[in-house]
């Protein structure tokens, strides 16, 4: 049968045929707690990213995949393992890694351009070049003629388009999307995706996409990652072995309903019991 | 209509209303402390018209705006500093928790003490006056910026000055502009009181002598002097400050 070729159960042990760009081994994250038992977010979560993969990270809400992202992104630090990105132990922020933020986090006060502008902070372009590139960038992602919008003057979607360039100016080694289309609506989301596959096609870029929507998983990744619940641990990994940029036909081949249905199936079991535990929780 | 220019005339035609049942009250009972509508505006009008009241004014209005603005750059930069360094707002933070409640006048005797009867007394009461409302509000205009934004200026590497200009400062606008609306009332009270309190000069020194002398219409046409000043100071405050934060 064709699916058991393009979906294969990987062994969690596997190393990763080429050089991987990310390698997170061991992970652990706790977060102290005032007046409550310390909180485990993610533990012994050891992973590997090769070069030009995108890796989508799929857990139930709450699971701590947003803290994996974070601690990758330099925000958050372990409380035990290591990060260690393109050869560098990650200890803080780095130029060759960029964030795309699932509330967009823009600065309402500057327009688009500025917006990206402010992206480019750390690298050594002059102002004339961060502007020509900010421009170059909002083209590419359809948003030329809003250079001087401000935020509040574009939609969701836009607004995500401008997240998406400024990531994208400083030309980064690795792109980290936090849920990037979770404050979207369906149909905007849907057209984000369509442009998210292409732009990841042209850019190359390693990619960590967080996300708990399966189908968007499946649309775009090489590799999915299904964590179980809190505290994050790596449940079971599908390779997803068709070529990217699928199309948007690709949605609505039975191939992609079968392997929505396979991660939902090893999603399931997580869900349920997080939703049991939030009741008991609460 | 707009719903300011609503609010404009429910706020001018209330004032008329007061006017009226003011002006009647004293048409029937007519009393000394309460001098008609008229009265005060003809004293109003002699005094524009004397000009002997414009001296007193700059002198008075000088130290308000003296102490208006010495306030604002310390409010604002200690209130930045609150908003955004634990350490500021355990150490400056605390004081002004305390000292925001203490009782302003009866620290005059005091301030007359160090600094004498003259206008640097005055304008250290103003800035008594107007300090701790603008560093508190700019400190939760401070704190008010999304952690995401903090996240998003880290992860891009933003230095702290890059931070400081382009997030910190207009992410707390709104909140300090209220911090000055507010403190701009606070200030013609501290100029008025100190002239009150310290040496019976300027306009608040006219007042002590009108009242003194029981001219109350004369004292009503200066405190609607004072209060349409207020009122004008604050209005330019809220006119800037709608340029600054457009993009709310």
């Amino acid at each position: 049968m064709a699916l058991n070729q393009t979906l294969s159960v990987q062994r969690l042990d596997d190393p990763a045929p080429d050089s991987p760009i990310i390698e997170i081994s061991h992970l652990q994250k706790v977060f102290a707690q005032r007046k409550k038992a310390p909180l485990e977010a993610v533990t012994d979560f050891s992973l590997d990213v090769r070069r030009g993969e995108v890796l989508g990270l799929i857990g139930p809400s709450g699971c701590g995949k947003t803290t994996i992202l974070r601690m990758v992104a330099g925000l958050d630090s372990p409380s035990s393992g290591s990060i260690v990105v393109d050869g560098k132990e990650v200890t803080g922020p780095g130029p060759e890694r960029a964030m795309v933020f699932q509330d967009f986090a823009l600065l309402p006060w500057q327009s688009a351009l500025e917006n990206v502008v402010f992206g480019m902070a750390a690298t050594k372009l002059s102002r004339e070049e961060r502007v020509a590139r900010a421009r170059a960038e909002l083209a590419r992602v359809g948003l030329s003629g809003f250079e001087d919008h401000l935020p509040k003057a574009l939609s969701g979607g836009m607004k995500q388009r401008v997240g998406l360039a400024r990531a994208l100016a400083v030309n980064p080694t690795v792109l980290l999307l936090d849920e990037p289309f979770g404050a979207l609506d369906a149909q905007t989301k849907t057209l984000l995706q369509d442009d998210m596959s292409a732009t990841l096609q042209e850019e190359g870029c390693t990619t960590l996409l967080v996300t708990h929507d399966m189908s968007e998983a499946v649309y775009l990744c090489d590799r999915i990652v299904v964590l179980t619940n809190r505290p994050a641990r790596i449940s079971q990994a599908f390779s997803i072995d068709i070529p990217r940029p699928r199309g948007e036909r690709f949605r609505s081949t039975p191939e992609f309903t079968e392997l929505v249905d396979q991660v939902w199936q090893e999603l399931k079991a997580h869900v349920t019991l997080s939703n049991s535990q939030a009741v008991v929780e609460g | 209509m707009s719903s300011s220019i609503r609010t404009a005339w429910v706020a001018f035609a209330t004032f008329l209303l007061l006017l009226a049942g003011w002006w009647g009250v004293a048409a029937i009972a007519p009393s000394s402390y309460l001098p008609t509508p008229l009265a005060i505006f003809e004293r109003l009008v002699y005094f524009v018209v004397e000009g002997g009241l414009l001296d007193d004014l700059v002198s008075t209005m000088i130290n308000i705006a003296a102490g208006f603005f010495i306030a604002a750059a310390l409010g604002i930069a200690s209130g930045l500093i609150m908003g955004v360094s634990r350490l500021g707002r355990d150490t400056i933070g605390f004081f002004v928790d305390v000292f925001q409640s203490a009782p302003s006048a009866a620290l005059v005797p005091i301030i007359v003490v160090i600094l004498g009867f003259g206008r640097e007394a005055m304008i250290t009461i103003v800035v008594i006056f107007c300090y701790f409302i603008i560093a508190v509000s700019t400190a939760a205009g401070a704190r008010s910026i999304e952690s995401g934004l903090h996240d998003m200026s880290a992860t891009f590497g933003a230095s702290r000055w890059l931070f400081f200009r382009k997030v910190l400062v207009p992410g707390s606008m709104p909140m300090i502009i209220v911090g000055l609306r507010l403190a701009m009332a606070r200030a013609f009270n501290g100029g008025i009181l100190a002239e009150l309190l310290i040496s019976i000069r300027g306009f608040g020194g006219k007042m002590m002598y009108f009242g003194g002398a029981f001219d109350f219409a004369s004292l009503y046409a200066l405190i609607a002097v004072a209060l349409v000043l207020t009122f004008a100071s604050m209005a330019v405050i809220s006119l800037v400050g709608r340029q600054l934060i457009r993009w709310t």
